[in-house]
């Protein structure tokens, strides 16, 4: 069971998947979803027992239970996050502040919708294959691709200091709970 | 072979390393035949670059020790051979594990006496990774001459903190630790012209345990050389050759051999 050490492996990338998903500045409570996060995993590492993949696994367990707590904090009973107002989502900067010269990468992609955000960290930085995206966050592989075309652009036109595109609706609601 | 542009998708595919080896290839071709392919590509990677470098600090960051023991501490209902993979998990040697549980506060007759070498050493290196990392508070005490004072006092034996250690290795300060029942534990730190910590960690052991040779034990880049004498054990621990670590322990070594194993010290009320 040296699956253990695999666990604590993974602390940096959870607190950074968790800094993403709250902002950067957020540290502690950052921390807080990662302890809650392995405090969840530890729960139900029996579970674990018989999949392949411990990131997907891990992460997914971070993401559900991110869901719960904007849950919580709105008062909403959602199972996904574009159910929730967008104005609940973390991290939701006025508008005016877009139409200013160049970002730096790490402001420009909190201006993104979470979902749009944890897509892209994903796949962009935590190297997950796209199946792993659709596992981890509960979504057909179709809405990880345009998420993730989504997001690309929307950073690009962030970071190239143009004028951000008006935010698309999200209307893809999917109430699909990753399996946990 | 189609010659048709590859679309954003594949594209995006491309750069995410998600195509198979034949579409990958097939996409790779119609770049180097097409500038405008190659340029949208050029900026899609550039954003990765960019996003990975912004993100790759939050990585290197020493893990709270919060964080540290909710991934190692065992629950109640695991079985023992569990828990056993813990200590593994902290990082520590497969050669050194523990078969036993600790639970945190009182210790059971039976336990104490199971306690040994093992224990010692896996106490040593959780130190080292609990406090090295530490940018703010590495060491509780600096000041050389309190240190020793402080330190002496605890452990109800004269400890030695040399300024310097053989590897260009300096003295940072050192803390106290909980070690076991009435066997609080030292540690020094020390860093070298390279910013590498080692540490001194020394106790009591609570059996008497034989004298030994120095051992040596690796866990990942980390290696802990350790040792017993006259019931005290002493652990080095850090990331630098085991040269050094050799040399430092024979200094150190020499340097204890002729301080007595008990308090010299008119006890004071603490």
């Amino acid at each position: 069971m040296v699956s253990r050490e695999l666990l604590i492996e993974q602390i940096p990338h959870l607190r950074r998947y968790a800094r993403v998903l709250l902002g950067h500045a957020r540290v502690d409570e950052a921390d807080d979803l990662v302890q809650d996060t392995l405090e969840r995993a530890c729960a139900k590492w029996s579970l674990w027992q018989s999949r392949r993949s411990l990131r997907p696994w891990l992460f997914s367990i971070m993401h559900n239970l991110f869901v719960d707590q904007c849950a919580v904090r709105s008062g909403a009973n959602v199972t996904a996050l574009e159910d929730l107002p967008e104005a609940l989502h973390p991290q939701q900067p006025a508008d005016q502040d877009l139409r200013v010269e160049a970002m730096q990468v790490l402001a420009a992609l909190q201006h993104l919708h979470v979902p749009l955000r944890e897509v892209l960290l994903l796949v962009a930085v935590e190297n997950f294959s796209y199946a792993e995206v659709a596992k981890a966050l509960g979504i057909p592989p179709g809405t990880v691709m345009s998420r993730l075309s989504r997001a690309r652009t929307q950073l690009w036109h962030l970071t190239a200091g143009e004028e951000a595109q008006p935010r698309p609706v999200l209307r893809v609601i999917d109430r699909e709970r990753s399996v946990g | 072979m189609s010659t048709q542009r590859p679309d954003r998708d594949t594209l995006m595919a491309f750069i995410d390393g998600q195509l198979d080896a034949r579409r990958h290839t097939a996409v790779q071709r119609a770049l180097d035949a097409d500038p405008t392919i190659a340029s949208e590509v050029q900026v899609l990677q550039a954003q990765v670059s960019a996003l990975r470098s912004a993100l790759e600090p939050a990585l290197e960051e020493p893990v709270p020790v919060r964080l540290l023991h909710r991934a190692a501490t065992p629950r109640r209902d695991w079985p023992r051979s569990a828990a056993a993979a813990l200590w593994v998990g902290i990082g520590l040697t497969t050669g050194v594990v523990a078969t036993t549980v600790w639970r945190a506060g009182s210790m059971p007759a039976q336990l104490a006496q199971a306690e040994g070498l093992g224990h010692f050493v896996q106490q040593a290196q959780v130190a080292y990774a609990v406090y090295t990392p530490d940018a703010r508070r590495p060491v509780e005490v600096r000041q050389a001459s309190a240190l020793v004072t402080w330190l002496s006092r605890r452990l109800d034996r004269p400890i030695l903190a040399p300024d310097a250690l053989p590897g260009g290795l300096l003295l940072m300060g050192g803390r106290l630790l909980p070690g076991m029942p009435d066997k609080p534990a030292a540690q020094l730190m020390y860093q070298d012209a390279q910013g590498r910590r080692v540490t001194i960690y020394l106790r009591g052991m609570l059996n008497p345990t034989a004298r030994t040779a120095f051992r040596i034990v690796q866990s990942g880049s980390t290696t802990t050389l350790y040792w017993v004498d006259r019931n005290w054990g002493y652990a080095l621990t850090g990331e630098v050759p085991r040269e050094t670590l050799v040399r430092v322990a024979k200094a150190l070594y020499l340097s204890y051999e002729h301080v007595p194993t008990s308090a010299p010290f008119p006890h004071h009320p603490a």
